[in-house]
């Protein structure tokens, strides 16, 4: 039974490789915002362009072990958070992944399933690739379903999860900002308005909340382009980021409010999965 | 959207962050402006300014760790080599572009005479958008120019594609960046 669920989608800095200061900043939040959930950017404790010292802050991570090093420190958060950093496999491969800790022991990892490795991005150079997407419980009875950046541009995975019964989709992502001269209807970066198309589309179409944390900052020559989202089961924008410097987006997630979604809206309950993985199989394209 | 004043602004919050954050990065103590007479740097310097306080941005080599700022557009890291510099923040922002925020236009005698070839520094710079940012192959995106001016730009980008790989630090304002994204 699902149980009104405060939230908070911090939009963070982060620098590459200055671990101490990331966890303290992601400390810093989480205590600011004082809630059972706290969702943090793609690799919010490690810094983006970490290249070659990839493999140099990666950290093995189990279910319910704690986390390692100087990660440990959150184990003063008294609610949820969802962080990203580097997991060293049990087969010394680095992958870029999501972690839900609650004070300071790892509940759940979700590893990145699609590394952009075009124009500017380099992932696959670096992250090995994930392979499962698998729902998790969240506080107050909820069911959520975590996505890493290039994952959400690959709608089927957010089909998957709303199949699989997920509430709310949680996206952490270290999105760049482009379209500059344009600018956006929100903010410095045109390139915001396709995110904010997708989130929106996906919470209208599966009947779910869309919480993005993206990230804010500069490696490099690259600004990140903030613009964080939290949007309501009717696609309804609820709360926004600036595209310039951290911020911390707050909302309550509401049963009724997700009930009052999915009553008119009956595409979740007609919807086939069955049917999808019949004609993927029968088109050759799942196996 | 599309207030000049806003987008001023906008441009120099994006490229103020990214000299702050370099500076920050190499340890230096600010910056110092290149090519201090041209009128581009009157921008540079205002965004630079804006981004660290006037005291940290020098129009005249110092003693100690200064970062070099060069004033070229994107269309001059394209098309020609400029003096080389450590960040380059008017480097996505083409020469027509540029000289709509801080006129008179004043581009370097070699990106002059390609402009005059083309037909103007709008017509030069369409061009060379529908290549880099559109990504068009080179005969589509070259093919608005006069066939004589398409074929000057075609060598010039061909003979500019070392400088442009290794050219400064630029921010990224655009959907290809030369030195982050535009490799050819």
């Amino acid at each position: 039974m699902r149980e009104s669920l405060p939230i908070a989608v911090a939009q963070l800095d982060a620098r590459p490789q200055e671990l101490d200061g990331n966890v303290a900043r992601g400390s810093a939040a989480a205590g600011e915002a004082s809630v059972p959930l706290l969702l943090t950017p793609e690799l919010s404790l490690t810094g983006y362009d970490l290249r070659d010292a990839t493999a140099t802050v990666a950290c093995p991570l189990a279910a319910g072990e704690p986390l390692p090093g100087p990660f440990a420190a959150l184990a003063d958060i008294s609610g949820h958070i969802v962080v990203g950093l580097v997991e060293r496999g049990p087969d010394e491969v680095p992958y870029n992944a999501l972690v839900l800790a609650e004070r300071g022991r790892v509940r759940h990892v979700q590893r990145k399933l699609y590394l952009p490795t075009y124009g500017m991005f380099d992932e696959g150079r670096y992250f090995g690739r994930g392979e499962r997407l698998q729902p998790v419980a969240l506080p107050n009875g909820w069911l959520g379903g975590f996505l890493i950046c290039e994952d959400f541009w690959h709608p089927g995975l957010a089909y998957v999860l709303a199949a699989a019964g997920a509430d709310v989709i949680c996206v952490a992502a270290a999105a760049p900002g482009r379209g500059v001269w344009q600018g956006g209807e929100h903010g410095d970066f045109a390139s915001a308005e396709a995110w904010e198309l997708i989130a929106r589309t996906t919470a209208a179409l599966y009947s779910v909340y869309v919480l993005l944390a993206n990230r804010v900052g500069v490696e490099g020559g690259v600004s990140f382009a903030g613009g964080s989202l939290i949007v309501g089961p009717t696609g309804d924008v609820v709360a926004r980021g600036s595209s310039h410097g951290p911020a911390l987006l707050h909302a309550t997630l509401d049963p009724a409010e997700l009930a009052r979604a999915r009553r008119p809206a009956h595409h979740g309950r007609d919807d086939r999965p069955a049917l999808v993985a019949r004609e993927l199989q029968r088109l050759g394209l799942a196996s | 959207m599309m207030n000049p004043e806003a987008r001023r602004e906008r441009l120099g919050r994006v490229i103020g962050g990214v000299t702050r954050q370099a500076v920050q990065d190499s340890g230096s103590a600010g910056v110092v402006l290149l090519d201090a007479a041209a009128p581009e740097s009157g921008l540079g310097y205002e965004w630079c300014a804006a981004a660290l306080g006037r005291e940290r941005v020098l129009a005249a080599p110092a003693p100690g760790a200064w970062l070099s700022v060069g004033t070229a557009s994107k269309t001059t890291l394209l098309l020609a080599s400029p003096a080389p510099a450590a960040l380059f923040p008017l480097g996505d922002i083409y020469g027509s572009a540029l000289a709509g925020l801080c006129p008179p236009w004043n581009p370097p005698a070699p990106i002059r005479d390609l402009a005059d070839a083309a037909g103007g520094p709008e017509a030069l710079d369409a061009a060379l958008r529908r290549w880099a940012d559109e990504r068009r192959p080179l005969p589509e995106a070259l093919a608005i120019l006069p066939a004589p001016a398409a074929a000057l730009v075609r060598d010039a980008l061909f003979a500019n594609r070392f400088a442009r790989r290794h050219c400064g630090l630029v921010p990224k304002l655009s959907s290809r960046t030369p030195g982050i994204d535009l490799w050819e």
